[in-house]
Protein backbone atom coordinates (compact mmCIF):
# COMPACT_ATOMS: atom_id res chain seq x y z
CA UNK A 1 0.00 0.00 0.00
CA UNK A 2 1.54 3.20 -1.27
CA UNK A 3 0.57 6.10 1.09
CA UNK A 4 2.20 9.07 -1.52
CA UNK A 5 -0.94 9.63 -3.52
CA UNK A 6 -2.96 9.59 -0.59
CA UNK A 7 -1.28 12.11 1.50
CA UNK A 8 -0.43 14.63 -1.51
CA UNK A 9 -4.20 14.23 -2.27
CA UNK A 10 -5.18 15.20 1.06
CA UNK A 11 -2.64 18.22 1.56
CA UNK A 12 -3.82 19.79 -1.99
CA UNK A 13 -7.86 19.09 -0.87
CA UNK A 14 -7.16 20.91 2.15
CA UNK A 15 -5.44 23.81 1.00
CA UNK A 16 -8.71 23.56 -1.57
CA UNK A 17 -10.78 23.52 1.14
CA UNK A 18 -9.38 26.99 2.75
CA UNK A 19 -9.32 28.12 -0.71
CA UNK A 20 -12.78 27.64 -1.42
CA UNK A 21 -13.84 29.37 1.52
CA UNK A 22 -12.13 32.55 0.34
CA UNK A 23 -13.30 32.15 -3.22
CA UNK A 24 -16.51 31.44 -2.36
CA UNK A 25 -17.27 33.60 0.82
CA UNK A 26 -19.22 36.12 -1.30
CA UNK A 27 -21.89 33.57 -2.38
CA UNK A 28 -22.89 33.05 1.25
CA UNK A 29 -23.22 36.70 1.45
CA UNK A 30 -25.55 36.52 -1.51
CA UNK A 31 -27.61 34.46 0.83
CA UNK A 32 -28.09 36.52 3.57
CA UNK A 33 -28.38 39.63 1.13
CA UNK A 34 -31.11 38.02 -0.75
CA UNK A 35 -32.93 38.13 2.72
CA UNK A 36 -32.13 41.71 2.86
CA UNK A 37 -29.56 41.48 5.38
CA UNK A 38 -26.16 42.71 5.34
CA UNK A 39 -23.17 41.39 7.16
CA UNK A 40 -23.96 44.34 9.89
CA UNK A 41 -27.41 43.36 9.94
CA UNK A 42 -27.02 39.54 10.42
CA UNK A 43 -23.70 40.32 13.07
CA UNK A 44 -26.47 42.47 15.04
CA UNK A 45 -28.98 39.63 15.09
CA UNK A 46 -26.41 37.27 16.41
CA UNK A 47 -25.38 39.02 18.76
CA UNK A 48 -28.80 39.75 20.10
CA UNK A 49 -29.97 36.12 19.85
CA UNK A 50 -26.39 34.05 20.99
CA UNK A 51 -26.36 30.21 19.32
CA UNK A 52 -28.92 31.03 16.94
CA UNK A 53 -28.93 28.79 14.15
CA UNK A 54 -28.86 31.68 11.05
CA UNK A 55 -30.56 29.88 7.83
CA UNK A 56 -33.70 28.94 9.38
CA UNK A 57 -34.07 32.16 10.31
CA UNK A 58 -33.08 34.30 6.91
CA UNK A 59 -35.30 31.90 5.26
CA UNK A 60 -38.29 32.98 7.64
CA UNK A 61 -37.48 36.69 7.01
CA UNK A 62 -36.11 36.41 3.30
CA UNK A 63 -38.36 37.66 0.76
CA UNK A 64 -36.99 36.11 -1.43
CA UNK A 65 -36.60 32.33 0.10
CA UNK A 66 -36.04 30.13 -2.81
CA UNK A 67 -32.84 32.45 -3.52
CA UNK A 68 -31.07 32.38 -0.41
CA UNK A 69 -31.75 28.72 0.10
CA UNK A 70 -30.17 27.97 -3.41
CA UNK A 71 -27.27 30.97 -2.49
CA UNK A 72 -26.84 29.16 0.83
CA UNK A 73 -26.84 25.25 -0.71
CA UNK A 74 -24.74 26.39 -3.24
CA UNK A 75 -22.31 28.05 -1.19
CA UNK A 76 -22.30 24.39 1.12
CA UNK A 77 -21.99 22.65 -1.59
CA UNK A 78 -18.80 24.09 -3.27
CA UNK A 79 -17.13 24.11 -0.17
CA UNK A 80 -17.72 20.83 -0.08
CA UNK A 81 -16.25 19.52 -2.94
CA UNK A 82 -12.51 19.54 -1.52
CA UNK A 83 -13.77 17.30 0.90
CA UNK A 84 -15.23 15.00 -1.04
CA UNK A 85 -12.00 15.22 -2.63
CA UNK A 86 -10.23 13.95 0.82
CA UNK A 87 -12.96 11.03 0.89
CA UNK A 88 -12.00 10.02 -2.51
CA UNK A 89 -8.39 9.84 -1.81
CA UNK A 90 -9.12 7.14 0.23
CA UNK A 91 -9.44 4.83 -2.34
CA UNK A 92 -6.33 5.88 -3.93
CA UNK A 93 -4.17 3.68 -1.11
CA UNK A 94 -6.19 0.71 -2.34
CA UNK A 95 -6.43 1.87 -6.33
CA UNK A 96 -3.44 4.23 -7.12
CA UNK A 97 -4.52 3.85 -11.14
CA UNK A 98 -7.65 6.13 -9.49
CA UNK A 99 -5.17 9.14 -9.58
CA UNK A 100 -6.31 10.09 -12.68
CA UNK A 101 -9.57 11.03 -11.23
CA UNK A 102 -8.31 12.93 -8.24
CA UNK A 103 -6.26 14.67 -10.97
CA UNK A 104 -9.13 15.79 -13.12
CA UNK A 105 -11.17 16.59 -9.50
CA UNK A 106 -8.14 18.84 -8.74
CA UNK A 107 -8.19 20.21 -11.75
CA UNK A 108 -11.83 20.77 -11.97
CA UNK A 109 -11.63 22.50 -8.44
CA UNK A 110 -8.56 25.19 -9.39
CA UNK A 111 -10.76 26.59 -12.09
CA UNK A 112 -13.52 26.57 -11.06
CA UNK A 113 -12.45 28.63 -7.75
CA UNK A 114 -10.62 30.99 -9.81
CA UNK A 115 -13.84 31.49 -11.77
CA UNK A 116 -15.93 32.10 -8.96
CA UNK A 117 -13.75 34.60 -7.99
CA UNK A 118 -13.53 36.88 -10.47
CA UNK A 119 -17.49 36.40 -10.86
CA UNK A 120 -17.76 37.42 -7.62
CA UNK A 121 -15.59 40.50 -8.06
CA UNK A 122 -18.14 41.48 -11.10
CA UNK A 123 -21.99 40.12 -9.32
CA UNK A 124 -21.56 40.74 -5.29
CA UNK A 125 -21.84 44.66 -5.51
CA UNK A 126 -25.03 44.89 -7.61
CA UNK A 127 -26.86 42.03 -6.24
CA UNK A 128 -26.07 43.11 -2.91
CA UNK A 129 -27.07 46.54 -3.21
CA UNK A 130 -30.27 45.35 -5.50
CA UNK A 131 -31.51 43.15 -2.55
CA UNK A 132 -30.74 45.42 0.44
CA UNK A 133 -31.03 48.74 -0.60
CA UNK A 134 -27.47 49.39 0.79
CA UNK A 135 -23.84 49.55 -0.40
CA UNK A 136 -22.32 47.26 2.22
CA UNK B 1 11.01 38.41 -29.25
CA UNK B 2 11.64 42.73 -29.14
CA UNK B 3 12.65 42.80 -25.39
CA UNK B 4 14.09 46.40 -25.56
CA UNK B 5 11.28 48.17 -27.12
CA UNK B 6 9.42 46.96 -23.99
CA UNK B 7 11.73 47.47 -21.53
CA UNK B 8 12.40 51.30 -22.89
CA UNK B 9 8.46 51.94 -23.44
CA UNK B 10 7.53 50.68 -20.09
CA UNK B 11 10.85 52.58 -18.21
CA UNK B 12 9.37 55.63 -19.94
CA UNK B 13 5.85 55.26 -19.40
CA UNK B 14 6.38 53.98 -15.45
CA UNK B 15 8.66 57.24 -15.08
CA UNK B 16 5.99 59.74 -16.73
CA UNK B 17 3.45 57.97 -13.77
CA UNK B 18 5.33 58.63 -11.22
CA UNK B 19 5.89 62.42 -12.44
CA UNK B 20 2.35 62.86 -13.19
CA UNK B 21 1.53 60.78 -10.06
CA UNK B 22 3.42 63.63 -7.86
CA UNK B 23 2.40 66.58 -9.66
CA UNK B 24 -1.28 65.87 -9.90
CA UNK B 25 -1.56 64.49 -6.20
CA UNK B 26 -0.79 67.99 -5.25
CA UNK B 27 -4.30 68.94 -6.48
CA UNK B 28 -6.15 65.86 -4.70
CA UNK B 29 -4.70 67.31 -1.77
CA UNK B 30 -6.34 71.01 -2.36
CA UNK B 31 -9.73 69.34 -2.91
CA UNK B 32 -9.43 67.48 0.49
CA UNK B 33 -8.33 70.83 1.72
CA UNK B 34 -4.68 69.63 2.36
CA UNK B 35 -1.81 70.65 1.95
CA UNK B 36 1.04 68.39 0.69
CA UNK B 37 3.10 68.99 3.70
CA UNK B 38 -0.23 67.92 5.72
CA UNK B 39 -0.76 64.64 3.66
CA UNK B 40 3.06 63.92 4.38
CA UNK B 41 2.63 64.63 8.12
CA UNK B 42 -0.51 62.19 8.12
CA UNK B 43 1.67 59.62 6.67
CA UNK B 44 4.59 60.04 8.86
CA UNK B 45 2.65 59.75 11.54
CA UNK B 46 1.18 56.41 10.34
CA UNK B 47 4.86 55.17 10.00
CA UNK B 48 5.68 55.68 13.34
CA UNK B 49 2.34 53.72 14.73
CA UNK B 50 2.64 51.11 12.66
CA UNK B 51 4.92 48.92 10.89
CA UNK B 52 7.18 50.57 8.78
CA UNK B 53 6.69 47.46 5.62
CA UNK B 54 2.94 48.66 5.47
CA UNK B 55 3.07 50.97 2.94
CA UNK B 56 -0.20 50.23 1.30
CA UNK B 57 -1.74 50.32 4.31
CA UNK B 58 -0.14 53.74 5.07
CA UNK B 59 -1.37 54.89 1.45
CA UNK B 60 -4.93 52.88 1.76
CA UNK B 61 -5.25 55.14 5.36
CA UNK B 62 -4.31 58.19 3.83
CA UNK B 63 -7.05 57.75 1.52
CA UNK B 64 -9.76 57.19 3.35
CA UNK B 65 -8.98 60.02 5.37
CA UNK B 66 -8.86 62.28 2.84
CA UNK B 67 -11.98 60.94 1.39
CA UNK B 68 -13.28 61.79 4.96
CA UNK B 69 -11.66 64.99 5.25
CA UNK B 70 -13.05 66.20 1.76
CA UNK B 71 -16.57 65.03 2.76
CA UNK B 72 -17.08 62.50 0.39
CA UNK B 73 -17.44 65.77 -1.88
CA UNK B 74 -17.64 65.00 -6.18
CA UNK B 75 -14.76 67.31 -6.72
CA UNK B 76 -12.47 65.18 -5.08
CA UNK B 77 -13.66 62.16 -6.37
CA UNK B 78 -13.07 63.76 -9.70
CA UNK B 79 -9.34 64.78 -9.23
CA UNK B 80 -8.84 61.50 -7.99
CA UNK B 81 -9.85 59.59 -11.32
CA UNK B 82 -8.05 61.83 -13.17
CA UNK B 83 -4.92 60.92 -10.87
CA UNK B 84 -6.01 57.25 -11.46
CA UNK B 85 -6.48 58.31 -15.39
CA UNK B 86 -3.10 58.82 -15.40
CA UNK B 87 -1.64 55.12 -14.02
CA UNK B 88 -3.36 53.99 -16.76
CA UNK B 89 -1.62 54.14 -19.53
CA UNK B 90 1.18 51.73 -17.68
CA UNK B 91 -1.19 48.95 -16.82
CA UNK B 92 -2.86 49.55 -20.68
CA UNK B 93 0.64 48.60 -22.04
CA UNK B 94 1.41 45.66 -19.42
CA UNK B 95 -1.72 44.10 -21.16
CA UNK B 96 -1.37 45.05 -24.81
CA UNK B 97 2.57 43.82 -24.40
CA UNK B 98 1.08 40.11 -23.31
CA UNK B 99 -1.81 40.35 -26.11
CA UNK B 100 1.05 41.59 -28.94
CA UNK B 101 3.44 38.55 -27.25
CA UNK B 102 0.49 36.28 -27.60
CA UNK B 103 -0.39 37.40 -30.81
CA UNK B 104 3.49 37.57 -32.06
CA UNK B 105 2.66 40.89 -33.89
CA UNK B 106 6.07 42.45 -32.51
CA UNK B 107 5.75 45.17 -34.91
CA UNK B 108 3.16 46.85 -33.06
CA UNK B 109 5.13 47.13 -29.68
CA UNK B 110 6.77 50.88 -30.75
CA UNK B 111 3.48 52.06 -31.80
CA UNK B 112 1.57 50.63 -28.66
CA UNK B 113 3.98 52.50 -26.29
CA UNK B 114 3.84 55.71 -28.39
CA UNK B 115 -0.46 55.06 -28.60
CA UNK B 116 0.17 54.89 -24.46
CA UNK B 117 2.23 57.88 -24.28
CA UNK B 118 -0.45 60.07 -26.29
CA UNK B 119 -2.86 58.62 -24.26
CA UNK B 120 -1.05 59.10 -20.54
CA UNK B 121 -0.30 63.06 -21.79
CA UNK B 122 -4.21 63.58 -22.41
CA UNK B 123 -5.52 62.18 -19.46
CA UNK B 124 -1.93 64.45 -17.82
CA UNK B 125 -3.42 67.69 -19.44
CA UNK B 126 -7.22 66.78 -18.39
CA UNK B 127 -5.59 66.19 -15.02
CA UNK B 128 -3.84 69.64 -14.98
CA UNK B 129 -6.76 71.64 -16.19
CA UNK B 130 -9.49 70.20 -13.52
CA UNK B 131 -6.24 70.69 -10.90
CA UNK B 132 -5.89 74.46 -12.39
CA UNK B 133 -9.65 75.11 -11.71
CA UNK B 134 -9.37 73.36 -7.68
CA UNK B 135 -6.66 75.41 -7.67
CA UNK B 136 -8.75 78.65 -8.19
CA UNK B 137 -11.89 77.47 -6.24
CA UNK B 138 -9.66 76.78 -3.20
CA UNK B 139 -7.53 79.91 -3.32
CA UNK B 140 -9.13 81.62 -0.80
CA UNK B 141 -9.81 78.34 1.91
CA UNK B 142 -6.07 78.31 2.76
CA UNK B 143 -5.94 81.73 3.30
CA UNK B 144 -9.44 81.52 5.66
CA UNK B 145 -9.73 80.11 9.10
CA UNK B 146 -11.49 77.61 8.01
CA UNK B 147 -8.46 75.18 6.47
CA UNK B 148 -7.03 73.20 9.57
CA UNK B 149 -3.50 71.84 9.04
CA UNK B 150 -3.10 68.41 10.41
CA UNK B 151 -1.61 68.57 13.27
CA UNK B 152 -1.20 65.05 14.91
CA UNK B 153 -3.18 64.11 17.91
CA UNK B 154 -1.75 61.99 20.95
CA UNK B 155 -2.59 58.55 20.92
CA UNK B 156 -5.61 58.14 22.97
CA UNK B 157 -7.59 60.83 20.70
CA UNK B 158 -6.24 59.10 17.78
CA UNK B 159 -7.58 55.65 18.41
CA UNK B 160 -11.66 57.57 18.99
CA UNK B 161 -11.09 59.33 15.94
CA UNK B 162 -9.44 56.76 13.66
CA UNK B 163 -12.21 53.93 14.37
CA UNK B 164 -15.77 55.34 14.22
CA UNK B 165 -18.49 53.09 14.42
CA UNK B 166 -20.23 54.25 11.75
CA UNK B 167 -18.13 55.74 9.09
CA UNK B 168 -21.15 57.63 7.22
CA UNK B 169 -22.16 59.68 10.49
CA UNK B 170 -19.51 60.85 12.14
CA UNK B 171 -17.10 62.77 9.41
CA UNK B 172 -13.94 65.21 10.49
CA UNK B 173 -15.00 67.34 7.54
CA UNK B 174 -12.25 70.20 6.88
CA UNK B 175 -12.53 70.48 3.31
CA UNK B 176 -13.00 73.46 0.91
CA UNK B 177 -15.94 72.13 -1.58
CA UNK B 178 -19.43 71.20 -0.36
CA UNK B 179 -19.69 67.50 1.52
CA UNK B 180 -22.36 65.30 0.30
CA UNK B 181 -25.64 63.93 1.86
CA UNK B 182 -24.18 60.34 3.52
CA UNK B 183 -26.34 58.26 0.81
CA UNK B 184 -24.44 60.13 -1.98
CA UNK B 185 -21.32 59.65 -0.11
CA UNK B 186 -21.81 56.08 -0.15
CA UNK B 187 -22.75 55.81 -3.66
CA UNK B 188 -19.33 57.32 -4.36
CA UNK B 189 -17.46 55.59 -2.51
CA UNK B 190 -18.70 52.09 -3.63
CA UNK B 191 -18.94 52.94 -7.68
CA UNK B 192 -15.09 53.53 -6.66
CA UNK B 193 -14.85 50.16 -5.34
CA UNK B 194 -16.33 48.43 -7.85
CA UNK B 195 -14.97 50.14 -10.91
CA UNK B 196 -11.42 48.82 -9.27
CA UNK B 197 -13.46 45.13 -9.20
CA UNK B 198 -14.43 45.79 -12.86
CA UNK B 199 -10.97 46.51 -13.99
CA UNK B 200 -9.69 43.64 -12.56
CA UNK B 201 -12.08 41.12 -13.69
CA UNK B 202 -11.85 42.60 -17.60
CA UNK B 203 -7.27 41.82 -17.14
CA UNK B 204 -8.44 38.79 -16.37
CA UNK B 205 -10.64 37.90 -19.24
CA UNK B 206 -8.03 39.93 -21.22
CA UNK B 207 -5.78 36.87 -19.94
CA UNK B 208 -8.25 34.07 -20.66
CA UNK B 209 -8.78 35.26 -24.14
CA UNK B 210 -4.95 35.56 -25.05
CA UNK B 211 -4.31 31.93 -25.39
CA UNK B 212 -7.42 31.66 -28.03
CA UNK B 213 -5.94 34.73 -29.39
CA UNK B 214 -2.48 32.72 -29.95
CA UNK B 215 -4.07 30.29 -31.13
CA UNK B 216 -5.57 32.05 -34.04
CA UNK B 217 -2.75 33.80 -34.70
CA UNK B 218 0.03 31.21 -34.25
CA UNK B 219 -1.32 28.86 -37.00
CA UNK B 220 -0.29 31.78 -39.82
CA UNK B 221 3.06 32.69 -37.68
CA UNK B 222 4.27 29.26 -38.15
CA UNK B 223 4.98 29.58 -41.47
CA UNK B 224 7.84 32.29 -40.88
CA UNK B 225 9.14 29.53 -38.20
CA UNK B 226 9.28 26.81 -40.46
CA UNK B 227 11.18 29.26 -42.95
CA UNK B 228 13.77 30.18 -40.49
CA UNK B 229 14.74 26.56 -39.71
CA UNK B 230 16.99 26.69 -42.81
CA UNK B 231 19.17 29.47 -40.76
CA UNK B 232 20.01 26.58 -38.55
CA UNK B 233 20.61 23.91 -40.73
CA UNK B 234 22.86 26.28 -43.57
CA UNK B 235 22.49 23.35 -46.38
CA UNK B 236 18.61 23.04 -45.78
CA UNK B 237 16.68 24.91 -48.25
CA UNK B 238 12.86 25.32 -48.29
CA UNK B 239 13.04 24.34 -52.24
CA UNK B 240 12.61 21.73 -54.62
CA UNK B 241 15.20 19.01 -54.06
CA UNK B 242 17.52 17.95 -57.56
CA UNK B 243 16.95 14.29 -57.98
CA UNK B 244 13.88 13.23 -59.97
CA UNK B 245 12.86 10.88 -57.23
CA UNK B 246 13.35 13.77 -54.46
CA UNK B 247 11.73 15.82 -56.78
CA UNK B 248 8.59 13.78 -57.31
CA UNK B 249 8.25 13.19 -53.11
CA UNK B 250 9.22 17.07 -52.70
CA UNK B 251 5.81 17.77 -54.81
CA UNK B 252 3.79 15.16 -53.40
CA UNK B 253 4.37 16.17 -49.64
CA UNK B 254 3.90 20.19 -50.99
CA UNK B 255 0.23 18.81 -52.40
CA UNK B 256 -0.78 17.26 -48.98
CA UNK B 257 -0.18 20.54 -47.36
CA UNK B 258 3.59 19.62 -45.73
CA UNK B 259 6.26 22.24 -46.05
CA UNK B 260 9.03 20.14 -47.19
CA UNK B 261 12.72 20.97 -46.89
CA UNK B 262 15.45 19.86 -48.82
CA UNK B 263 18.16 18.96 -46.38
CA UNK B 264 20.66 17.05 -47.30
CA UNK B 265 23.15 18.36 -45.33
CA UNK B 266 21.46 18.09 -41.89
CA UNK B 267 20.31 14.28 -42.98
CA UNK B 268 24.06 13.68 -44.05
CA UNK B 269 24.78 14.64 -40.91
CA UNK B 270 22.33 12.58 -39.07
CA UNK B 271 23.57 9.72 -41.28
CA UNK B 272 27.72 10.08 -41.28
CA UNK B 273 29.22 7.48 -43.62
CA UNK B 274 26.23 7.20 -45.62
CA UNK B 275 26.70 9.44 -48.94
CA UNK B 276 22.75 10.98 -49.78
CA UNK B 277 22.70 12.40 -53.48
CA UNK B 278 19.47 14.24 -51.92
CA UNK B 279 16.76 13.69 -49.08
CA UNK B 280 14.21 15.73 -48.15
CA UNK B 281 12.76 16.17 -44.40
CA UNK B 282 9.38 17.07 -42.53
CA UNK B 283 9.22 17.51 -39.42
CA UNK B 284 5.28 19.13 -38.46
CA UNK B 285 2.72 18.08 -35.36
CA UNK B 286 4.91 15.29 -34.86
CA UNK B 287 5.31 13.62 -37.62
CA UNK B 288 8.82 13.11 -38.49
CA UNK B 289 9.24 11.98 -42.34
CA UNK B 290 12.46 11.90 -44.23
CA UNK B 291 13.22 10.86 -48.05
CA UNK B 292 16.96 9.62 -48.59
CA UNK B 293 18.28 8.99 -52.13
CA UNK B 294 20.96 6.83 -51.49
CA UNK B 295 24.30 6.19 -54.55
CA UNK B 296 24.98 2.49 -53.10
CA UNK B 297 22.25 -0.20 -53.13
CA UNK B 298 24.27 -1.82 -50.05
CA UNK B 299 24.36 0.86 -48.16
CA UNK B 300 20.97 1.70 -48.73
CA UNK B 301 19.99 -1.97 -47.40
CA UNK B 302 21.99 -1.72 -43.97
CA UNK B 303 20.51 1.85 -43.48
CA UNK B 304 17.11 0.51 -43.84
CA UNK B 305 17.99 -2.06 -41.17
CA UNK B 306 19.36 -0.06 -39.03
CA UNK B 307 16.29 2.27 -39.17
CA UNK B 308 14.03 -0.86 -38.93
CA UNK B 309 15.31 -2.02 -35.85
CA UNK B 310 15.82 1.75 -33.98
CA UNK B 311 11.99 1.95 -34.81
CA UNK B 312 11.31 -1.24 -33.22
CA UNK B 313 13.34 -1.08 -29.85
CA UNK B 314 11.38 2.56 -29.43
CA UNK B 315 8.09 0.51 -29.44
CA UNK B 316 9.36 -3.11 -28.30
CA UNK B 317 7.87 -3.34 -25.05
CA UNK B 318 4.43 -2.33 -25.97
CA UNK B 319 3.91 -5.49 -28.56
CA UNK B 320 3.76 -3.90 -31.98
CA UNK B 321 1.66 -4.91 -34.83
CA UNK B 322 4.46 -5.17 -37.43
CA UNK B 323 3.63 -5.18 -41.03
CA UNK B 324 6.28 -6.86 -43.76
CA UNK B 325 6.00 -6.75 -46.90
CA UNK B 326 8.62 -6.76 -50.02
CA UNK B 327 7.31 -6.30 -54.13
CA UNK B 328 8.98 -5.12 -57.06
CA UNK B 329 12.19 -3.60 -55.80
CA UNK B 330 11.40 -2.41 -52.54
CA UNK B 331 11.10 -3.28 -49.02
CA UNK B 332 8.65 -2.43 -46.19
CA UNK B 333 8.25 -2.25 -42.72
CA UNK B 334 5.70 -0.96 -40.46
CA UNK B 335 4.76 -1.25 -37.02
CA UNK B 336 1.54 -0.17 -35.76
CA UNK B 337 1.14 0.61 -31.47
CA UNK B 338 -1.29 2.22 -29.84
CA UNK B 339 0.87 5.34 -29.62
CA UNK B 340 2.49 6.08 -32.85
CA UNK B 341 3.02 4.26 -36.22
CA UNK B 342 6.14 3.85 -37.77
CA UNK B 343 7.18 2.93 -41.18
CA UNK B 344 10.93 2.33 -43.09
CA UNK B 345 10.56 1.55 -47.00
CA UNK B 346 13.63 0.96 -48.86
CA UNK B 347 12.88 1.03 -53.25
CA UNK B 348 16.32 0.57 -54.33
CA UNK B 349 18.29 3.85 -53.48
CA UNK B 350 15.55 5.53 -52.11
CA UNK B 351 14.26 4.87 -48.10
CA UNK B 352 10.96 6.71 -46.78
CA UNK B 353 11.47 6.59 -43.15
CA UNK B 354 8.61 7.96 -41.34
CA UNK B 355 7.37 8.19 -37.20
CA UNK B 356 4.03 9.54 -36.67
CA UNK B 357 1.58 9.81 -33.95
CA UNK B 358 -1.18 7.35 -33.80
CA UNK B 359 -3.75 10.13 -35.08
CA UNK B 360 -2.07 10.28 -38.52
CA UNK B 361 -1.77 6.35 -38.85
CA UNK B 362 -4.74 5.98 -41.56
CA UNK B 363 -3.61 9.00 -43.69
CA UNK B 364 -0.26 7.53 -43.41
CA UNK B 365 -1.69 4.07 -44.43
CA UNK B 366 -3.14 5.18 -47.37
CA UNK B 367 -0.29 7.64 -48.51
CA UNK B 368 1.72 4.39 -48.17
CA UNK B 369 -0.33 2.48 -50.62
CA UNK B 370 -1.00 6.16 -53.35
CA UNK B 371 3.00 5.83 -53.88
CA UNK B 372 2.64 2.01 -54.62
CA UNK B 373 3.37 0.15 -50.94
CA UNK B 374 1.26 -1.37 -48.85
CA UNK B 375 -0.87 -3.17 -50.97
CA UNK B 376 -3.28 -4.87 -47.99
CA UNK B 377 -4.24 -1.23 -46.80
Amino acid sequence: MDITLFVINTVICAIFWLLSRLCCVWIGRLSEASAGQTLRDVEAHLSQAPGEKLFPWLMDISPRPRLTALFHYLFRGLTSLPLLGMVFGVTLLFVPAWEVYARYLINTMFVLYMALFVLGLALFDPLHYRWTGKYR
Amino acid sequence: MPGEPVLISLFVLFALSILSDKLLSRYLYMSAGLKPVDAQMYLWTRTEDNHMHRNRDRHDQLWAWMERRSGYAKEFYTMSRYCSLTNLPIKLYFVGVMVIFATRLYQYTWALGAAMLVLWAIFTLLGFRYGKYIQAETADFFDSSRYKPYRPKRESEEEEADTPEEPYEEIPYAGPFEAAEPEVAQRRRFRRGYTQKLFVVAVVLVFLVLPMLSSKFLPSSSTPETTTQPSEFPSAQPTSAGTPEAQAMYDRLDQEGFHPLNAVGQLSDTYPGIILSDGILVEEEGLHLEYLVLTQESQAKDLAQGLQHQLYELVAARDPDITEESGEGYTLYTQETEGDYGVVVRDGTNILYVYCPQYDTTWMKWFLNDLGYLSDY
